[in-house]
């Protein structure tokens, strides 16, 4: 899971990198738009896994009051990230 | 700049809301809405290239950081439901002076003190008990004042937990990430997180926080209070001014 947190990272950066020179070039805007979202979007996605992993981390070292705060930790944040979108949009 | 406020970001854990939103609006035009979803994207940006820098060396107590994290997010969720009850006058006052007392705080107390782990074996469950509710109380006035959460954090980390300044920094990264996830969703679902106008910034950020997060692996601590304690007694300065000038 750290593994795949640390491609991620870098496949966001590299797509953010690719949509930012892209932006800068004429006619490829909608492109490069679309490639910095997915970029963005995968960083975005990078400390969800990085808490996934840190789960796991817990769970393998036998701190089962941890990995359950980690749990817990995660479903509060997607209830507050579902809430704001559903009050602000 | 964005790089630059990404090492400063990561060094300091003050996650750098308060220096790049600012940069954004004055000095190159945004929305302030835009202007907010690209700070807390950056936010994000800073725990990714932490994250990526201090994978494995330990400096993110993990331990601190999950109970901490749900009470801080709690605590802004909760600020945000109460927003508007409560004088934004005398948030910014109070806001302000605990950030003086935090930087009173750690002046008055000796350097090597100062930079010094936890003192005995692990922390008490009272110091426990009373960073969690330290957390969620600097959640609370952070998510009413949408700023500021960073120095909270690492006051709170610091000077109740007694975790090193770079351990406190570090874990402070982890927060902001986290923290800034739950207020993204709904800027991004807005549309006010523009990718194209965002990239270089979510990229230097990036950049920048790695090479902070490298850094702040090697750098001895009093360098992270150099670098802490003026940008802390900065925002107190900052959240008096606007207590002074904002009506009740």
């Amino acid at each position: 899971m750290d593994r795949f947190a640390a491609l991620t990272a870098r496949l966001g950066t590299l797509a953010v990198l690719a949509g930012a020179l892209g932006g800068m070039a004429e006619g490829l805007e909608t492109w490069a738009e679309w490639i910095a979202g997915v970029g963005i979007a995968g960083l975005i996605c990078v400390p969800v896994v990085d808490l996934l992993a840190l789960r796991e981390t817990f769970r393998r070292r036998g701190e089962r009051r941890y990995a359950d705060l980690t749990t817990l930790l995660l479903a509060v944040l997607a209830v507050a990230a579902a809430t704001s979108v559903v009050r602000h949009v | 700049m964005s790089a630059a406020v990404g090492v400063v970001g990561a060094l300091t854990g003050l996650g750098g809301g308060v220096l790049l939103v600012p940069l954004l609006t004055l000095g190159f035009g945004l929305d302030i809405r835009t202007a907010a979803g690209t700070s807390l994207l950056c936010l994000v940006g800073t725990q990714v290239g932490v994250g990526q820098a201090l994978r494995g060396t330990g400096l993110v107590d993990e331990r601190a950081a999950v109970p901490l994290a749900l009470a801080s997010l709690c605590g802004a969720w909760l600020g945000a439901e109460v927003a508007g009850w409560v004088p934004r006058r005398i948030l910014y006052l109070l806001f302000g002076g605990i950030m003086g007392g935090t930087v009173v705080a750690m002046l008055a107390r000796p350097v090597q003190q100062e930079l010094a782990g936890p003192q005995g074996p692990g922390t008490s469950a009272a110091r426990q008990v009373a960073a969690i509710a330290s957390m969620a109380a600097a959640g609370v006035l952070s998510g009413l004042l949408g700023i500021g959460g960073g120095a909270l954090n690492v006051a709170v980390m610091h000077l109740i937990l007694q975790l090193p300044l770079p351990s406190a920094a570090a874990t402070s990264s982890f927060l902001h990430g986290v923290k800034a996830l739950a207020g993204l969703a709904a800027y991004w679902a807005r549309g006010d997180v523009a990718p194209l106008q965002a990239a270089p910034a979510v990229l230097g950020v990036v950049w920048g926080s790695t090479w902070g997060g490298r850094l702040l692996a090697r750098v001895p601590g009093r360098v992270v209070r150099a670098a802490f304690l003026p940008l802390v007694a900065w925002v107190a300065v900052q959240m008096f001014r606007r207590g002074l000038q904002t009506g009740w």
